[in-house]
């Protein structure tokens, strides 16, 4: 043994603990992830991609109700009434949005199934004992595990959209600002755009608090179940919504399954109640303006949700149990 | 097991009892693993081997006490781990995974590990950076492991079956590296294997241990003096039994019997004397203790 290599030769017992940084190992964990599961950066690069090229097909025609763009049912964006420039608007931002619907649902699927199988596959291929032959703690793995499902791709999948609203939003506002359809007025609306993304992004943000009980659950069964961690993840849910319905209780539906007060009002409930975020569109189609969303959201209302604060404790648990399994489980 | 006074037990073990179901896998196992010492656990399948190596990487649930460089690897696994290697099986490295990034990987999370030494050892391989572990033969994936081990400046290692399932040139250039570019006097080596008789010149100590009980612990230099076999004529099988022989066996139509505490004046004049291989000792102390 060369002596240079020999840097602790004194380190007696407990004197010596060296220690990288948590932050360095974290961030060396997190890039693990995506080593091992390349789909969590495959398909959401591959979609925003997709989105754009979707978009570049939008025909966009005019006639005597104004302005389309095709497929989309929306008609509207009339030249000769300056108030219904916010159509344009509303309907650019909702084409943005629909661009990268596939994005997000996409990779909200791509996460559940990472967050169920990566803890039970190491288990399966035994590498979990090589794992553990590094000074990397139990805790330290599943937070990383924890970050990259809930934080890390989330927040790319947020930057992803937002690069494609931009380019999607620049190239239709062009092509109708070059095109014959150039005296309608200018879809693009720089303010209203930036609101749009901060509401999504809030969204986003709002999204992981509220789905850190069922990322947490998802790695528990991970961590737990011997075989068939699908079967696992989706039937007792099932069956306690089942107990739960004969009984006429809510608890399942309390902690994992609600709309978002203070953010929106659920699915199909764009703006309810707030002003000027429904537009109507010249033949009657309500679209949602988010701008004036954004402007109502009401983050004290958010923050005093004990239903938000409850999922907070049941997903803590849930980390902790699936921390425990893995630290003691011992069937490799 | 004889140990230097001077230096604390890298491993001590006192009464460690686990059950899996009715099945007892240790029964109270004592042991102490001194510095600087390579020490071969070797026993039958079953015999909980493994179980004891988990127990001592806090990889299991035990009962007993046991202190592994100072630490409990129950409450304590995580300090641990900087001053503690094991391969379980080199089978365990993670498939997906290239051989640069698993360089990458436990130089970014590992504090005593040397990325230049592992790099230096790689080199002499035929493994290359870019290759997948799953597109790797076993006997490269076990050059990897040894590598990344080598590299790291633990003051424990702990082998079990490490060579499990390779050729011989790998077994013994697997155990050749061990010696001289990892085993130093401030490391201790803790190993299991079903090839005895590859790592007899290798250990310093063994423990055999049977049925969840250790049946011997001993420095490899006091087998000498503890331990005999005598290659017996059948003129002499009757006097030489009744100095009690633990095992013998038929050879040719001779009996090479195995003594314990018995003085080579006793035995000379029954036969052909000499100091029985580990591998013997263990066949006699594991067979002939249950016959």
């Amino acid at each position: 043994m060369n002596e240079a290599t020999l840097d602790v030769p004194e380190a007696k017992v407990r004197s010596g603990v060296a220690k990288v940084p948590l932050d360095k190992v974290l961030l060396a964990l997190i890039r693990r992830e995506f080593w091992e599961h390349r789909q969590l950066w495959m398909v959401p690069a591959l979609l925003s991609i997709l989105a754009f090229i979707g978009a570049s097909f939008i025909r966009i025609v005019a006639d005597n109700t104004g302005l389309h763009l095709e497929p989309f049912p929306w008609k509207g964006a009339d030249a000769l009434t300056p108030e219904q420039s916010n159509v344009g608007v509303a309907m650019l931002m909702l084409l943005d949005w629909v661009m990268t619907v596939p994005l997000y649902v996409a990779s909200s699927i791509v996460i559940f199934f990472y967050l169920l199988q990566c803890l039970f596959d190491e288990r399966k291929d035994r590498s979990i004992l090589f794992w553990k032959s590094l000074p990397v703690s139990d805790g330290t793995t599943i937070a990383s595990k924890l970050l990259v499902g809930i934080v890390v791709v989330p927040l790319g999948v947020f930057l992803l959209a937002l690069l494609d609203h931009l380019l999607i939003s620049l190239m239709v506002s062009t092509r109708v600002a070059v095109g014959p359809q150039h005296h309608y007025p200018l879809l693009w609306d720089t303010l209203a755009w930036m609101k749009t993304e901060a509401f999504m992004l809030m969204c986003v943000l709002a999204t992981m608090l509220w789905v850190f009980p069922i990322a947490a659950y998802l790695l528990l069964v991970s961590a737990w179940a011997r075989r068939n961690v699908f079967l696992w993840a989706i039937l007792p849910p099932l069956i306690i919504s089942l107990v739960e319905k004969a009984l006429g209780t809510h608890f399942l539906n309390y902690i994992f399954f609600r709309s978002i007060p203070g953010l929106w009002g659920g699915w199909g409930k764009w703006g309810e109640g707030v002003p000027d975020s429904v537009i109507t569109t010249n033949d009657g189609v309500k679209l949602p303006y988010i701008p004036s969303i954004f402007d109502d959201v009401n983050l004290g209302v958010f923050f005093s949700n004990s239903r938000l604060w409850i999922g907070l404790v049941v997903g803590a648990v849930l980390t902790y149990c699936a921390v425990r399994i893995r630290r003691y489980r011992d069937d490799t | 097991m004889t140990m230097t006074t001077d230096t604390e037990a890298v491993i001590d073990a006192r009464g460690l009892t686990k059950s899996y179901g009715a099945h007892r896998a240790l029964n109270g196992v004592s042991f102490k693993v001194g510095a600087g010492r390579i020490v071969g656990l070797i026993g039958p399948n079953g015999a909980g081997k493994t179980t004891a190596l988990k127990a001592v990487l806090g990889l299991t649930a035990f009962d007993g006490d046991l202190q592994v460089l100072g630490w409990d690897p129950r409450g304590q696994r995580d300090d641990l781990m900087s001053d503690v290697c094991f391969i379980a099986d080199v089978a365990v490295l993670p498939r997906w995974m290239r051989v640069s990034q698993a360089v990458d990987f436990v130089a970014s999370v590992h504090p005593r590990f040397d990325r230049a030494r592992a790099e230096t050892f790689l080199k002499k391989t035929d493994i290359r950076p870019r290759s997948r572990i799953r597109e790797l033969s076993k006997g490269m994936v076990t050059q990897l492991h040894l590598a990344l081990i080598l590299a790291i400046n633990a003051r424990l290692l702990v082998l079990d079956e490490p060579t499990l399932g390779l050729d011989l040139l790998y077994r013994r250039q697997f155990y050749d590296t061990l010696l001289n570019d990892y085993f130093t006097e401030e490391r201790t080596i803790l190993l299991t294997t079903h090839q005895v008789e590859e790592i007899e010149n290798l250990l310093t100590d063994v423990l055999f241990i049977s049925h969840g009980n250790i049946v011997l612990d001993s420095s490899v230099e006091d087998l000498a003096a503890r331990f005999a076999q005598v290659t017996v004529g059948p003129a002499n099988v009757a006097q030489a039994r009744e100095l009690k022989p633990f095992y013998e066996r038929e050879i040719f139509g001779r009996t090479a019997m195995i003594f314990e505490g018995r003085s080579q004046a006793e035995l000379a004049s029954l036969g052909e004397l000499r100091t029985p291989s580990i591998a013997d000792l263990f066949v006699a102390k594991i067979q002939g203790g249950a016959a």
